[in-house]
């Protein structure tokens, strides 16, 4: 598996808004594939796609939206800029992964929407092709009950928010899949909250038995400065 | 005095660009390798474009960045590594491959017919078989020949 996770950035506000800004961490690389994950409460209508940006799955209801948006970047992103139908609370992140196809990234996305429950599933999808990504997030908005949310099974959390009462929820998970087999992504919430949930699978480039390897070397010194670990970057 | 705060580090320009590369390299391997097996369509074409281009502009974005020849030498323990120098290798041969493109690919091509508009994908039916991408293979074989 070429594909892995780089950095994620994450805000929110708690008043109400009609854009919003989010800063990226760092300058993200050229070609590595950007995923946006939004969450908005006492919202009335579609989350929009940032400029740029191409829409993966989305959904409003009863005052709670949840949206995912890719890209490739180009390597001059230094921010994303959210917009929303009426004034409402987000919590926005974007994740920047690498070793995906960046000229066609995307095989396939499916969505299960806004409702009331303890459990929203994504998919099951299959997978054209192995290795990849697959990318899963939940969004909506948490009421009168503070909630606890459960990562699906195999997925690793990436950074999300779902903290507190009348709050938007957000968060999001990867899997770097090996084989072929059918994926699903159950999200858990308890008690229940108004979410939807949705996944996304994004492939290597084709031919991608040529991998690239990240390999520590031992600390360097320049003047008074140790830098560690040395990166190396190898193909195989 | 100022804390300069904005400006980009040689540490954080030489660890992107070789990520930029490896990306490249990665996705160039892919393209190479698609485009040996099946056909190639025009949507593809531009797609593998503006991957060339998004990493040339990023390295050209970089590779002036104060002190980073003296950083990858020390980086790669290798006093006598030249960045500035296969960065020009490897931006020559990414120029290659965009300017034999834009030289080479025909503007006179066959779109799909009305009737199949309803149907998403590239409007441009015309297509290239494996043998027909052979030069232009050859080329981004340049490309990956130049990133280690």
């Amino acid at each position: 598996v070429a594909a892995a996770f780089v950095q994620s950035s994450l805000d929110y506000v708690n008043s109400t808004v009609t854009s919003f800004v989010l800063t990226l961490v760092g300058t993200p690389t050229a070609n590595n594939l950007l995923v946006a994950s939004v969450g908005g409460r006492s919202i009335s209508g579609d989350i929009g796609t940032p400029t740029g940006w191409t829409l993966l799955y989305r959904d409003n209801a009863g005052g709670a939206a949840h949206a995912a948006f890719y890209k490739i970047a180009d390597g001059t992103e230094t921010s994303v800029t959210f917009t929303f139908p009426d004034d409402c609370e987000p919590v926005c992140a974007v994740h920047e992964f690498s070793g995906l196809d960046a000229v066609s990234p995307l095989d396939q996305v499916n969505m299960t929407a806004i409702g009331g429950a303890t459990a929203r599933t994504a998919g099951p999808l299959t997978p054209a092709s192995a290795p990849g990504l697959a990318f899963t997030s939940m969004g909506g908005e948490i009421n009168s009950n503070a909630v606890t949310i459960t990562t699906p099974s195999e997925f690793t959390a990436l950074s999300g928010r779902s903290v507190s009462t009348f709050n938007p929820s957000n968060r999001a998970a990867r899997f770097f899949y090996s084989t072929t087999d059918a994926i699903s992504a159950e999200w858990l919430s308890s008690p229940s909250h108004e979410y939807a949930a949705g996944l996304a699978i994004f492939l290597e480039p084709s031919g991608g038995a040529s991998l690239p390897t990240l390999t520590a070397a031992s600390a360097i010194n320049i003047g008074t400065t140790t830098l560690t670990p040395r990166v190396t970057f190898t193909t195989s | 005095m100022v804390f300069r705060a904005s400006n980009i580090v040689p540490q954080a320009a030489y660890q992107t660009v070789k990520s930029a590369a490896v990306q490249l390299k990665l996705n160039l391997q892919g393209a190479v390798s698609r485009m040996a097996s099946q056909n190639t369509d025009y949507e593809y074409l531009r797609g593998l474009y503006q991957v060339l281009k998004r990493a040339d502009d990023q390295f050209t974005s970089l590779k002036t960045t104060p002190g980073l020849a003296a950083f990858a030498q020390a980086q790669e323990s290798d006093p006598a590594y030249n960045v500035v120098a296969e960065f020009t290798t490897m931006q020559d041969a990414i120029s290659g491959v965009t300017a034999w493109m834009a030289t080479n690919l025909p503007l006179s091509v066959t779109l799909r017919p009305v009737t199949e508009w309803g149907s998403s994908g590239s409007l441009i039916a015309t297509e290239y078989t494996p043998a027909q991408t052979l030069q232009l293979r050859n080329r981004l074989d340049t490309v990956i020949a130049s990133i280690a």
